[in-house]
């Protein structure tokens, strides 16, 4: 699984595909850590045709939000569905992550606020 | 009118002449028109006549040398004049005044002229039965019969004896055979009700016992793969036996077999529920039908039974039969408002189900001793889950009743799920690219496990946080093979997954002190060791022989 990069004017949207596992790491955690380090506004990561992740990913996300919260940057999760939802679950980043059914779900909210 | 009687030789060659004609005769009509003529030939008389029993009466129905007593069908009540005398005395009487005897009786049919004067009358028996009585009336020498006429008129009437009795055997044989022929028919129809024996379809196979306790029965079994590939099958018993059992059997088998297609979009239950109605709906009041059904769904792999009046299904476990606690519910049939409930059964409760009427179990050896007592159980524990355990099943069935009288119709069916199962283990080396092996390994395990996606999902995920934790901590430092091997062990209730390497190994200790719970401002980190906690019930870390072994067990739905 390759994790692609589309930059909006509001936002950044990493977009995986397919399972998200311990091989995926490397790659997504490159890309994640240079949104973090071009100080984007907002960044949206969309699950919406990923159909497995374990924790070695959640683990990226989470070093996303830990930066997001001191950065005063946002973080939102977005198409979070079947084993990915149960995987979700499963690690209760929900408790504290944001998530929205879609990319222009997101992309709408970015534009609100 | 001769006044000689008849010589004795005239007489012996006239016998002779009756005894053959009597071997090769078929046609009672025939032969006693043909004994009464020459009856009257060796009698030297005016009339001689038979009367045969006829009706449900036993009235005695005269046949007769003279056409005018034939014409109307003349007939002697039962225990009435002279002839009922003899027939119910069996013993012969020569009169020679029959008009004065007090017996005399003339049925007011008889519109002849003929006086009976003399009268010889003799009963046509067969061992202690009398199968009717003949007369001889008026020796044309005129006065009484004699002695000799007696005996002769008995040794004629023992020659019509033997035939009459060879006659209406028959007659009854044919009768027999007739009758014999109807049911050979009546049960190549019922047969034609039912579907094949035996069947394959697909991973499943069906196989089934029927044996009526006569020609036709009320018992019957269904198998039918619908459109979305589920298996609808069962078995019936309708209430009573015979024709009006096989009649009724025909009818629901018709009724099943057309409203099958309803299961693809209804549950058993409802299924259950709509063929009670329609067989309220056509069923005399006083009759029902017992079925127990069951559905197969081949995306599922899982079992749906409901049983309505029968004894319970029973389940192979792998290692013994077990009956399946299962709901019951009324017969059907006899309400239109009746209820029914229905059980699931997943794949991890067994791969081999058989279901069967009553006649299994409530036939009666010589002792007195029904089948279910013991002898049902000890079948099963000994034909056990094999590919011939029917047939060992039926054998010992069949020995239990060996000289016993079948009491009722006896129907079993089963049906087996041959899918075979995954390979056992997945030997791989553990690198990051290689981890998705372990999760196909797994999924591939839960399909065959039928297991609901919300738990495969589950476990192929805590398998897989183990795994990316031997290749992230166990093997960090070493390069080469980095061997692992995992291995799926299915139990009743229950799945257990092994998972061994040969990289550093975590102990319970080590778990409890690593595995976090997720915080916002906790440290990265644990994760995984939370997830495998979260979703498995009992985890464990030990080593075995110099190798790393997580056992890692959750139970079923």
């Amino acid at each position: 699984m390759k994790p692609t990069l589309c930059i909006h004017p509001n936002a950044a949207v990493i977009e995986l595909e397919g399972e998200a596992d311990l091989a995926t790491v490397p790659e997504f955690q490159q890309i994640v850590r240079e949104q973090m380090a071009a100080k984007i506004r907002r960044l949206i990561i969309d699950f919406s045709r990923v159909t497995f992740v374990n924790t070695p990913v959640w683990a990226v996300v989470v070093e996303y939000y830990q930066h997001a919260s001191g950065a005063g940057t946002e973080l939102v999760l977005t198409g979070i569905q079947g084993r990915v939802e149960a995987s979700f679950k499963i690690v209760r980043l929900g408790d504290f992550i944001t998530t929205l059914p879609t990319v222009e779900d997101a992309l709408n909210a970015a534009q609100v606020n | 009118m001769s006044a000689i009687p008849q010589p004795i030789a005239s007489r012996q060659n006239v016998l002779i002449d009756v005894a053959r004609r009597l071997s090769s005769t078929r046609d009672l009509d025939d032969l006693v028109d043909h004994i009464l003529m020459q009856s009257r030939e060796v009698m030297d008389c005016e009339v001689c006549s038979i009367l045969l029993p006829d009706g449900p009466d036993e009235d005695l129905l005269i046949r007769s040398t003279m056409d005018a007593i034939n014409a109307t069908g003349v007939r002697v009540p039962k225990g009435k004049g002279i002839a009922g005398d003899v027939y119910a005395t069996k013993t012969a009487v020569n009169i020679e005044d029959a008009l004065n005897d007090p017996r005399h009786f003339r049925p007011k049919a008889i519109k002849s002229e003929l006086v009976a004067r003399a009268m010889v009358t003799i009963p046509l028996l067969d061992g202690e039965h009398c199968l009717g009585v003949m007369q001889a009336i008026n020796p044309n020498r005129g006065g009484a019969f004699n002695v000799e006429d007696v005996e002769v008129f008995e040794t004629f009437g023992s020659l019509i004896a033997v035939t009459l009795s060879r006659l209406e055997s028959q007659k009854k044989a044919i009768q027999e055979a007739e009758t014999r022929q109807q049911l050979t028919l009546a049960k190549e129809i019922q047969n034609s009700f039912l579907p094949a024996p035996q069947a394959r379809l697909g991973d499943i196979a069906v196989e089934s016992f029927y044996e009526p306790a006569s020609e036709v029965g009320g018992d019957f079994y269904f198998w039918h793969q619908i459109d979305d590939g589920k298996i609808l099958l069962g078995v019936g018993d309708v209430c009573g036996k015979g024709l009006p059992a096989a009649l009724d059997m025909a009818r629901s088998t018709t009724l099943i077999a057309s409203t099958a297609h309803l299961c693809v979009s209804m549950s058993l239950a409802g299924w259950m529920a709509a063929l009670n109605r329609k067989l309220c709906d056509v069923m005399k009041a006083g009759r029902f039908i017992a079925i127990n059904a069951m559905l197969f769904s081949p995306k599922t792999r899982r079992v749906t039974l409901c049983c309505a009046g029968l004894p319970g299904a029973q389940v192979f476990n792998g290692r013994t039969w077990q009956e399946v606690a299962a709901p019951g519910n009324a017969p059907l049939g006899i309400s239109r408002a009746a209820r029914y409930e229905e059980c699931v059964l997943p794949p991890g409760a067994g791969r081999r189900w058989m279901i069967f009427t009553d006649g299994i179990l409530e036939v009666k050896n010589q002792a007195g001793e029904h089948f279910e007592d013991q002898a049902f159980a000890a079948a099963l524990h000994r034909a056990r889950g094999g590919d011939d355990f029917l047939q060992g099943l039926v054998d010992e069935w069949r020995a239990f009743a060996h000289g016993a009288a079948y009491q009722d119709d006896a129907t079993v069916l089963t049906i087996t799920d041959h899918a075979a199962p995954p390979p056992a283990k997945i030997d791989l080396s553990c690198q990051p690219e290689t981890l998705r092996l372990v999760r196909e390994f797994i999924d591939s395990w839960a399909a065959w496990l039928a297991l609901p996606e919300a738990v495969s999902g589950l476990i192929v995920l805590g398998c897989d946080e183990v795994m990316s934790n031997i290749c992230k901590y166990a093997y960090c430092s070493a390069d080469g093979e980095r061997p692992a091997c995992c291995r799926v062990e299915p139990a009743a209730g229950s799945v257990r997954i092994i998972i061994e390497h040969q990289g550093e190994g975590l102990t319970n200790g080590d778990f409890e002190k690593f595995v976090a719970s997720p915080s916002p401002g906790r440290r990265i980190g644990g994760l995984g060791l939370h997830a495998i906690r979260e979703i498995f019930d009992h985890v464990d870390f030990r080593c075995e022989g110099g190798r790393s072994v997580i056992e890692l067990t959750k139970k079923l739905p």
